[in-house]
C-alpha cells in the first residue's frame, strides 16, 4: 500500500507535435462530459448529437433539471474514436496527479481515504484498495477512472469541502475527515451507500430513507439522510451522490410547506442555510415523519452552545503525528524578530489577563515603559486594549503597534501617559521622526464613536503624529455586502448583469479598500522607515486585519506554512478576535448582528495577494479553503471561543486538537510548487485597484460546477517538477550505463540502452 | 503644478530631466547608471526611406504615463509621416521598456517613438493638465498651447507639455500630427524598413499551391481550387484562387456571384477529413446592378420579387454544393447568420471606444468600474463570438456537418468566427506558426477591411469596427482557460493588436488582395522602391538573434535568452556588458545581412559603441519568452517521456523526432527562426504528424475541440491589454520582477509577474538534461558504428 503501482507508469502520453495537444484536449474534453452527465442530466439519453455547448451552458448555468440517464453511454459516445488516446493521457496525468505532490505516503493515503473507524469490522467493509481499485482502471474496466470517480465527488457533493484543486488532482486528497468520502472507488462506495464514514468520535443519531436532495445544479436525488453528532451525511445511489456537511456551517434550520399546505412534488421538508454560502433543501415524505426527527437532532447539534452541549472538537479523537498547539510560542516569535532590543522588552504584565481580559499574555512594549504606566494607558484606550507591538522591521527598527481607540469622548479628553506612549512607540525606531496613526475607520465613525467615549487622536496632542483613516467599513457593512454576494452567487449566477450585479455587493471593494490599507501600511514601514499605529473602534477585526495583510507582505516568514500559522495564531487568536461571536460557532441566533465575515474577508484578501505573487507563498489557496472549512466545522478547537483567555480556562489545548495538526501532518498537500524560498527576504506590495481585485471564485462559487474549470498552475508546475525528476534519474542512469561499457565492454555491446519505463 | 517643476539640466541643452520631489524617481535614474554624455545634440532621428519631417518641437516634455504629472522627460519632439518620436538621452521607465521589448515594432522604433496609426485621438490639455477637448484638424489651435494628450489605440495615453518649447512650434507640432494622423489615403502610409527577412513560409494563399496543399493538410475531401477569380473579375474582394466544392463549375460561380453581396458567393476555409467544411458565404443581393448583364432581354420585365425568387433559388444550388461536398450526405449543412448573432462592427466600435474612455488615467472612477465595463458589453460581445464559434467547432468534429457562415458581405464577424473555429478544432492553428497561417487565410485572403476597421485613413473613420480586437479577446480567453493548449501567450496577442497599426507591416493594412496589389503597383509607377513586404510574421524570422553560422554567439543567445528577464531591469549595465563582450563584432557582421533598423535614440546615449543589432536581439530575446507558453513546451516535453520516445528521437519517421524537432524550435533561436521550420510542411489536421506507420491516416472524426466557457463570469478581463497604462492610486508599486530580486540577498519590494514566466528555468533544465541525453546515445551510437567497422 506504501508504493503506488502504477508509479512507474506515468509517462504514457505517446505522440508527438500535434499528438499532444489531440490527446490533452481529448482528456478535456471527457472530464467535462463527465461534468456534464453527471450534473446536468437532462434526458435519459442522450445522444451525442444533442450536446451542443449551449446545451451544456444552459444545463449548467440555469440548472435546468431532469432525470438521471446512464454516466457510461455518454462518456463513450463523446469520445467518439479518441478514446484510446484520451484514456491514454487520462491515466497518464491521472498516475501524474497521484504522486507528483506527495512521495506517497503510507500515512496520508490511510487517512484520507480510509475510514479509521473504531469499529473494526466497519474498517473492514469500508477498507480503501488503492491497488486493487487503480489496476481496475488500468485494466480500462472501470468506466470511470479515478479522477473521474473524484471529479464527480467534488463536482457534485460539497462533502469534499476543503480543496477542490487537490482532490480533483491528487487521489490522496487530504485527509480530513469532513471529505473522508472523496478517495473512495466506485465499487467500495456502493458497498456502503448508506452509511456515512464516520469520524473517530462521531456517532450516529438519526437515518431518515426516502429523502430527496433538491440540489439547485443536478437535480432531486433521493436517498438516505443521516444526522451525526458532527455532520449531516445524504446518500443517493442512483445517482451515485454524497453529501458530507459539518454541522457547524449551519447558521439556521427552516421547515418548508406545513403538513396541510404542502401540494406538489418535493414541496414538504427543510431547508438549511449555511455560513459557507450555500443552502441546502431536503424534501421529506410527510407519512414517514422523518422532518420532525431530523430536525430536532439537527437543532440538537447544530447549536450545542444554545443547547448547553459540549462542541464536537471535544468528542474528536483523531491521532495527528505532528501536534498543532505548539507551533506558535509567543516568545519564540518575538525572539524572531530580533526582540528584546535596545528600546523593545516583552512584559508579562498581563499574565492572569488582569490589565486586558482580550489580549494575549505575553506582550511586547517600549522598553522605556514602566508596567504601572502600561496600566494608566490602557485605561485610556477602549476595553484595556493598549499599544502593544505586532511587528518589528528586522533593519530599520520601524514598527506596527496594534491597539483600540482612545477613549476621547465627547469632551476631547487627554491622557498625558498614553501621548508619551506614542511618542516612546516612535523613538523607539531611530529612523524616523514621525509616526502613523491609522484609523481604519472612515473618519465620519471615528467622529461618531466620540459619543460612545471613542474616538481618534488629535494631531494637535499626539506630537509628530499623523493620523490616516483607512475608510474601511465596518462589520454589518461587511455582513450585508457578503450576503448581498451570496445572492449573486448562489445558486445560480446572472450571466448578463454578473459585473454590474458583484459590483453592486461591493464586495470586491471592501476587499480593495482592506487591501489597500495594509499596502499603505506596508510602503509606510518600508519605504518611508516610519513606524505605524493601527486601530479601529476595538482592534480586533479591522486591526487584526491590516496588520496581519501587512505582516504578510513584509515578512516572507509569514508566507510559509508555519508562519501563516503563527500569523493567524498570534494577530487573530491570542489578540482576541472574537471568532466565537462573529463566526456564531454553534449559536442558533441567525441574526445576531455581531456576525461578520472579518476573518473571511481576510483570507479574501491573502488569496488576492497570493494571485498576484503565485511565487511568494509556500501554501496554496487549497490551505486558505481548508482554514476556512474548519472555521466553521467546529471539528477542531482552534477557533472556538472568542479571546486566548477563553480559551484557557475552556483548557483548549489538552482536551481538543488542533487544526494546525492536520496542516501539518499533511503539508505536502498544501506546498506551493512554485514556491521561492528567495522570496522571503522581500517585501511583496500588491497592486490594489480595483481591476486587480478578482472574485476568489474557488471559494465563492464552487458549489456551481460551471464555475470551475480552470486550469491550476502549480498543478502544472508540480507536474514538471515530477517530470524533471523522472528525466535526470533516467539520464543519470544512461550515464552510468555508458561508463560502464566504456571500459570493459566487447565491442559488440548491444545498440544504446533503452531505459525501461520502470526505471522511471 | 508645473510652476513649481524644478528643471534640472544635464549636460546636453535638449536632454534633460525634470522632476517634483520625488526622490524615488530620479535615484531610480542614477541606480541605472545613465550618464549623461558630453555629446552633440541628436538633431533628427534615423528615418526611413521616403519617411519626411513634418515638424519638431524643443523641450517637450512627456509625462510618465498614468496621471501623475510630476515626472517626466523632456527631449525634442518630431513628427514624421510614420511616427511621433521623443529625442531624449533619458531612458524610458520599466513600463516602456517592458512595452517596448513586447511590441513587434520594436525592430523598427524605438522606446520613445509611436506609430501615427496608432493614434486614436489628440486632446488639448490646460494649465492644469486636465483634459479640455478632443482636437480635430479643423479646429483653430489656442496661441500657446499648454500641452496635448495623445490617446492611443493600444489603450495607452501620452502627455506632453509644451511649457518650455519655443514660441510657435507648439502649434505646428500638432497641426502636423493631426494631419498625418489622418492620411487621405492608404498609399500615404506606405513605407518599407528594408529588405525583409529570408522566407518565412507562411502562405500567402494568393496561389494555387497555397491552397492545395491546405486543402491537402486538412484532408478534406471533395473541393477543388480554382483560378478563376485570378483577375477579380468574379469579386474584387476575394483572393485571386480560391476553394470552392467539387460539384461547382466556374461558369456556375460566376452566375451565383451576382445574386450576393460584393459578388462573394462562397469561399472553403477549413474543412474536417470526414467532409465537414467551414464556409463563408455572403448574404444574397439581387438588386445590384450586373443582374441586367446576366439577362439583359428580360431584365425589364422580371418584378424585384422574381429577382429575388432567383437569388433565393441560386443561394440554395450553392448551399446544395457544399452540401454535396460533405461525402457523408448526412445533414445538410448548418447556415449560421453571424448578423443576428455577433455584433456589428459598429457596436465594436462603439464598445472599444467605451473601453478607451474607461481606461483613461482619469477616466477609470474604482468605484462603478465593473458596471462601467459591463455597460461596454464588450465581455458580452466575446462571449457570444465564443459561443457561436464552440457550436460550430462542435458541429464540424462531432457531427461531422458542414458550417456556413453567412453575413453582410462575409468579411467581419466571419472571419473571427471562422479563425476561432480553427483553433478549436485543429491543433495546429494554436501554434505560432498556424497563427500566423490562419491570419493570413482568414483575414489577409478572405478580405477583412483591415483599412476601415483599423482606421488607418481619414475617408473611413467611421466605418471603424475592431474586429481584429474581438478576435484577439477571443483567444486571450482560450489562452487564460487552456494555457497549455496554445503556443503563443496572450502577451503575444497583445502585441499582435498593437503591430496591426504599424505601416511597416503590411498584413494588416489593406482591405483585401486586390487592393494591396493596386496599392503596389501605383506606387511604383511613381518610382517609389518597393522591394518585399514585411509581414507580421517577419518578426519571427528577424527574431533569429544571429546567424546559425557563428554557433558560439547562438549559444549566447540561448544563455541570453534564460537571463534576459535579470538583463531587462539593469538595461544600462547591460550595455556596457554587450560593448564588452568578445561575441558582439560577431554578431554585427552576422547581422550584417539584414538591414533591420534600429532607431532606437536612447542607446545614443552610450554613444555609438551599443549597437542597434544587440539591442533588437536582446528584445527578442525577452519577447520570445514572453510570447510562447511554456506550458505548451512541458506538453511536448512530457510527451518525450513515452516509453521508448527518447530512442527514437533520432528516428526521422518518428513522432519523437519531430516533438523533439520543434522543442529545439522553440527554444533555441539559433536552430531557426520561426518557431516552425517553414520547409516542413505543416502537420495534417489529423493531429498525428508525418510518422504514417504508427497511425495511418483514416477519415475518422476530428479529435473534440478545444473547450471553452464563454459563460460571462468565466470570463477575464484582459486588464493586461486594457488597464495596463493606468497607474495605481494607492501606493506606486515599483518594484523589481522577481527573477532579478531572485540573487540579490537585498531586501527589496517585489513587482507582481506572471507566474509562467519562472516554469522557463525548469523548462530549459528539463530541456538540457534531454538534450545530453541526446548527445550522449549519438555518441554511443557513432562509437558502436566504429568499433563495428574496426572488428
Amino acid at each position: 500500500m506504501s508504493v503506488r503501482p502504477n508509479q512507474g507508469k506515468r509517462p504514457t502520453l505517446v505522440g508527438g507535435v500535434s499528438d499532444t495537444s489531440n490527446s490533452d484536449t481529448s482528456s478535456h474534453h471527457s472530464e467535462h462530459n463527465h461534468t456534464t452527465s453527471s450534473s446536468s442530466s437532462s434526458s435519459p439519453v442522450v445522444s451525442p448529437r444533442q450536446l451542443s455547448p449551449q446545451h451544456h451552458n444552459v444545463a449548467h448555468v440555469s440548472g435546468i433539471v431532469g432525470p438521471p440517464h446512464k454516466q457510461g453511454s455518454l462518456t463513450q459516445a463523446s469520445t467518439h474514436s479518441g478514446e484510446s488516446s484520451s484514456l491514454n493521457s487520462k491515466l497518464g496525468r491521472e498516475s501524474a496527479g497521484s504522486h507528483s505532490g506527495s512521495p506517497p505516503s503510507p500515512k496520508s493515503l490511510g487517512s484520507s481515504s480510509t475510514t479509521t473507524t473504531s469499529d473494526p469490522h466497519h474498517l473492514q467493509r469500508h477498507h480503501y484498495h488503492p491497488q486493487q481499485h487503480l489496476s481496475s482502471v488500468l485494466a480500462g474496466t472501470s468506466k470511470l477512472s479515478t479522477r473521474d470517480a473524484i471529479m464527480r465527488d467534488t463536482q457534485l457533493s460539497p462533502s469534499a469541502l476543503s480543496s477542490t484543486a487537490v482532490t480533483a488532482s491528487t487521489p490522496v486528497g487530504v485527509s480530513v475527515p469532513v471529505m473522508s468520502s472523496a478517495g473512495r472507488s466506485p465499487a467500495d462506495r456502493t458497498l456502503s451507500r448508506d452509511e456515512p464514514t464516520l469520524c473517530p468520535g462521531e456517532v450516529k443519531h438519526e437515518t431518515a430513507r426516502d429523502v430527496t436532495y433538491l440540489c439547485p445544479y443536478t437535480g432531486p436525488k433521493k436517498g438516505v439522510l443521516t444526522v451525526t453528532n458532527y455532520r449531516l451525511h445524504f446518500c443517493s445511489v442512483e445517482p451515485e451522490f454524497d453529501l458530507s456537511v459539518p454541522l457547524g456551517v449551519i447558521s439556521r434550520i427552516e421547515k418548508v410547506g406545513g403538513a396541510t399546505t404542502s401540494r406538489g412534488e418535493n414541496s414538504y421538508g427543510i431547508e438549511i442555510f449555511c455560513k459557507d454560502i450555500r443552502n441546502l433543501r431536503f424534501a421529506h415524505k410527510q407519512e414517514n415523519h422523518s422532518r420532525r426527527l431530523i430536525t430536532e437532532k439537527l437543532q440538537n447539534f447544530a447549536f450545542p452552545a444554545s443547547n448547553k452541549l459540549q462542541f464536537f472538537a471535544f468528542h474528536y479523537e483523531e491521532q495527528f503525528p505532528e501536534n498543532g498547539w505548539t507551533v506558535y510560542e509567543p516568545i519564540a516569535e518575538l525572539k524572531r524578530q530580533g526582540l528584546p532590543t535596545e528600546s523593545w522588552r516583552i512584559s508579562r504584565i498581563n499574565d492572569k489577563y488582569e490589565v486586558c481580559e482580550t489580549y494575549p499574555a505575553v506582550w511586547a512594549v517600549p522598553a522605556a515603559i514602566t508596567d504601572s504606566k502600561l496600566k494608566t494607558v490602557a485605561a485610556f484606550r477602549s476595553r484595556g486594549r493598549l499599544p502593544v507591538l505586532s511587528w518589528l522591521h528586522p533593519e530599520s527598527q520601524a514598527s506596527i503597534t496594534r491597539c483600540a481607540q482612545p477613549l476621547v469622548g465627547v469632551a476631547a479628553k487627554r491622557s498625558k501617559d498614553d501621548e508619551d506612549y506614542v511618542q516612546q512607540i516612535m523613538d523607539a525606531n531611530a529612523q524616523s521622526h514621525k509616526i502613523y496613526i491609522m484609523d481604519a475607520r472612515p473618519n465620519v465613525n471615528a467622529v461618531a464613536n466620540k459619543a460612545k467615549g471613542g474616538g481618534c487622536e488629535s494631531e494637535e496632542n499626539y506630537k509628530n503624529a499623523e493620523v490616516q483613516f483607512l475608510d474601511i467599513a465596518n462589520i454589518h457593512v461587511m455582513r450585508e455586502s457578503l450576503r448581498k454576494l451570496q445572492e449573486v452567487c448562489y445558486p445560480n449566477i446572472d450571466n448578463s448583469h454578473w459585473l454590474s450585479n458583484l459590483e453592486s455587493t461591493r464586495w470586491l471593494e471592501h476587499v480593495r479598500c482592506v487591501l489597500s490599507g495594509a499596502a499603505r501600511i506596508t510602503d509606510k514601514i518600508e519605504n518611508h522607515k516610519t513606524s505605524v499605529i493601527v486601530h479601529c473602534s476595538d482592534g480586533w477585526d479591522r486591526t487584526s486585519q491590516l496588520t496581519s495583510l501587512s505582516m504578510l507582505m513584509l515578512d516572507g516568514h509569514y508566507r510559509t506554512i508555519e508562519g501563516f500559522i503563527v500569523l493567524i495564531e498570534k494577530e487573530w487568536l491570542s489578540f482576541g478576535h472574537k471568532f466565537a461571536q462573529r463566526v456564531g460557532h454553534g449559536d442558533d441566533r441567525h441574526q445576531d448582528s455581531d456576525r461578520s465575515p472579518t476573518f473571511v474577508q481576510f483570507i479574501d484578501c491573502v488569496w488576492q495577494i497570493m494571485r498576484q505573487f503565485p511565487h511568494a507563498f509556500q501554501y496554496t489557496q487549497d490551505l486558505l479553503l481548508l482554514i476556512l472549512d474548519h472555521l466553521y466545522s467546529c471539528l477542531f478547537g482552534t477557533f472556538l471561543y472568542n479571546s486566548e483567555h477563553e480559551r484557557v480556562d475552556a483548557d483548549v489545548k489538552k482536551s481538543t486538537l488542533s487544526l494546525w495538526s492536520l496542516v501539518l501532518s499533511h503539508a505536502q498537500d498544501y506546498q506551493n510548487p512554485l514556491y521561492n524560498p528567495a522570496t522571503r527576504h522581500h517585501v511583496i506590495l500588491p497592486l490594489t485597484s480595483i481591476r486587480h481585485i478578482r472574485l476568489w471564485d474557488t471559494y465563492y462559487c464552487r458549489w456551481n460546477p460551471a464555475m470551475r474549470n480552470q486550469e491550476a498552475v502549480h498543478q502544472r508546475y508540480r507536474e514538471l517538477q515530477h517530470l524533471k525528476e523522472q528525466l535526470d534519474q533516467r539520464v543519470n542512469d544512461l550515464r552510468g550505463n555508458l561508463a560502464a561499457r566504456n571500459h570493459p565492454q566487447p565491442p559488440s555491446a548491444p545498440a544504446p540502452p533503452a531505459p525501461t519505463s520502470t526505471a522511471v | 503644478m508645473m510652476s513649481t517643476l524644478k528643471h534640472r539640466r544635464h549636460g546636453s541643452t535638449k536632454n534633460s530631466l525634470f522632476h517634483v520631489d520625488l526622490p524615488s524617481q530620479s535615484q531610480q535614474y542614477e541606480e541605472r547608471g545613465v550618464d549623461i554624455p558630453e555629446e552633440e545634440p541628436v538633431t533628427q532621428p534615423d528615418l526611413f526611406p521616403g519617411e519626411v519631417v513634418i515638424a519638431s518641437a524643443d523641450n517637450v516634455l512627456k509625462f510618465s504615463p498614468g496621471g501623475e504629472q510630476n515626472t517626466g522627460i523632456s527631449g525634442t519632439l518630431f513628427i514624421t509621416n510614420l511616427r511621433l518620436a521623443l529625442l531624449t538621452t533619458l531612458p524610458p521607465t520599466y513600463q516602456e521598456e517592458a512595452l517596448h521589448h513586447l511590441s513587434l515594432s520594436h525592430l523598427f522604433l524605438g522606446a520613445h517613438d509611436v506609430e501615427l496609426c496608432l493614434v486614436s485621438s489628440v486632446c488639448l490639455l490646460d494649465e492644469q493638465n486636465q483634459r479640455r477637448k478632443t482636437l480635430l484638424p479643423e479646429h483653430f489651435l489656442p496661441e500657446k498651447v499648454p500641452g496635448i494628450q495623445v490617446i492611443l489605440k493600444n489603450f495607452r495615453v501620452l502627455n506632453f507639455s509644451f511649457k518650455f518649447s519655443p514660441y510657435g512650434e507648439d502649434g505646428k507640432v500638432i497641426r502636423a500630427l493631426l494631419h498625418h494622423t489622418n492620411p487621405s489615403n492608404v498609399d500615404l502610409l506606405f513605407l518599407t524598413p528594408g529588405t525583409p527577412p529570408p522566407n518565412t513560409f507562411i502562405p500567402t494563399f494568393r496561389t494555387y499551391n497555397d491552397w492545395m496543399s491546405e486543402l491537402e493538410r486538412t484532408g478534406c475531401p471533395n473541393w477543388r481550387v480554382t483560378h478563376h477569380n485570378e483577375n477579380y473579375n468574379l469579386s474584387a474582394t476575394y483572393p485571386p484562387v480560391m476553394v470552392v466544392p467539387s460539384s461547382m463549375v466556374d461558369k456556375d460561380l460566376e452566375k451565383a456571384g451576382h445574386f450576393f453581396r460584393e459578388s462573394r458567393p462562397l469561399l472553403w476555409l477549413w474543412g474536417a477529413p470526414g467532409g465537414a467544411a467551414l464556409v463563408v458565404m455572403a448574404q444574397i443581393s439581387p438588386n445590384i446592378p450586373d443582374t441586367m448583364s446576366l439577362n439583359p432581354r428580360s431584365f425589364g420585365q422580371l418584378k424585384m420579387s422574381k429577382l429575388e425568387d432567383e437569388a433565393k433559388a441560386i443561394e440554395n444550388s450553392v448551399i446544395k454544393a457544399v452540401f454535396r461536398s460533405n461525402s457523408e450526405f448526412q445533414e445538410c449543412p448548418e447556415i449560421i447568420n453571424l448578423e443576428k448573432e455577433l455584433p456589428q462592427p459598429g457596436d465594436l466600435q462603439v464598445a472599444c471606444s467605451r473601453l478607451r474612455a474607461l481606461h483613461l488615467p482619469d477616466g477609470a472612477s474604482a468605484s462603478s468600474y465593473l458596471s462601467r465595463f459591463e455597460s461596454s458589453k464588450w465581455l458580452s460581445y466575446v462571449s457570444r463570438t465564443l459561443e457561436v464559434a464552440c457550436r460550430a467547432a462542435q458541429l464540424i468534429t462531432e457531427h461531422n456537418r458542414s458550417v456556413i457562415l453567412q453575413e453582410d458581405c462575409g468579411r467581419d464577424g466571419a472571419c473571427v468566427v471562422s479563425t476561432l473555429v480553427e483553433v478549436l478544432c485543429d491543433p495546429f492553428a494554436r501554434t505560432v506558426r498556424g497563427l500566423h497561417c490562419a491570419i493570413a487565410k482568414h483575414w489577409v485572403a478572405l478580405g477583412h477591411p483591415f483599412t476601415a476597421r483599423l482606421g488607418h485613413t481619414k475617408r473611413e473613420k467611421h466605418l471603424q469596427g475592431p474586429c481584429w480586437l474581438l478576435l484577439l479577446d477571443c483567444l486571450h480567453q482560450v489562452c487564460v482557460q487552456q494555457p497549455h493548449l496554445l503556443e503563443y501567450t496572450p502577451c503575444y496577442l497583445a502585441a499582435l493588436w498593437s503591430a496591426a497599426h504599424c505601416p511597416l507591416y503590411t498584413t494588416c493594412l489593406f482591405d483585401c488582395t486586390n487592393s494591396r496589389h493596386s496599392t503596389i503597383s501605383r506606387l511604383q509607377l511613381q518610382n517609389i522602391e518597393i522591394s518585399e513586404l514585411w509581414e507580421l510574421w517577419c518578426w519571427w524570422a528577424s527574431c533569429k538573434s544571429q546567424s546559425p553560422a557563428t554557433n558560439s554567439v547562438g549559444d549566447g543567445a540561448s544563455q541570453g535568452l534564460r537571463n534576459s528577464s535579470s538583463k531587462s531591469s539593469n538595461g544600462a549595465a547591460n550595455s556596457s556588458n554587450s560593448r564588452s563582450s568578445s561575441s558582439y563584432t560577431t554578431t554585427r557582421t552576422a547581422e550584417t545581412s539584414f538591414t533591420t533598423k534600429n532607431c532606437n535614440h536612447s542607446s545614443t546615449d552610450t554613444g555609438s559603441s551599443r549597437s542597434s543589432s544587440t539591442e533588437c536581439s536582446k528584445s527578442c530575446i525577452i519577447a520570445r519568452r514572453h510570447f510562447i507558453s511554456p506550458l505548451f513546451v512541458q506538453g511536448l516535453l512530457n510527451s518525450l517521456l513515452s516509453p521508448g520516445a527518447l530512442d527514437r528521437i533520432r528516428d526521422k519517421f518518428s513522432v519523437a523526432h519531430h516533438t523533439w524537432g520543434q522543442i529545439q524550435r522553440l527554444l533555441s533561436p539559433s536552430v531557426c527562426h520561426l518557431p516552425y521550420d517553414g520547409s516542413q510542411a505543416p502537420a495534417p489536421v489529423r493531429g498525428c504528424s508525418p510518422n504514417t506507420v504508427t497511425r495511418p491516416p483514416t477519415r475518422s472524426r476530428l479529435p473534440p475541440p478545444v473547450y471553452v466557457n464563454y459563460s460571462v463570469p468565466r470570463l477575464t478581463v484582459w486588464v493586461e491589454l486594457f488597464g495596463r497604462w493606468l497607474p495605481e492610486t494607492d501606493v506606486s508599486c515599483d518594484g523589481v520582477p522577481l527573477s532579478s530580486a531572485l540573487h540579490s540577498q537585498k531586501r527589496c519590494i517585489l513587482r507582481p509577474e506572471n507566474p509562467h514566466l519562472l516554469f522557463w528555468d525548469d523548462i530549459y533544465a528539463i530541456y538540457d538534461v534531454i538534450k545530453g541525453y541526446v548527445d550522449i546515445t549519438a555518441d554511443g551510437i557513432t562509437r558502436d558504428r566504429r568499433q563495428e567497422y574496426a572488428s
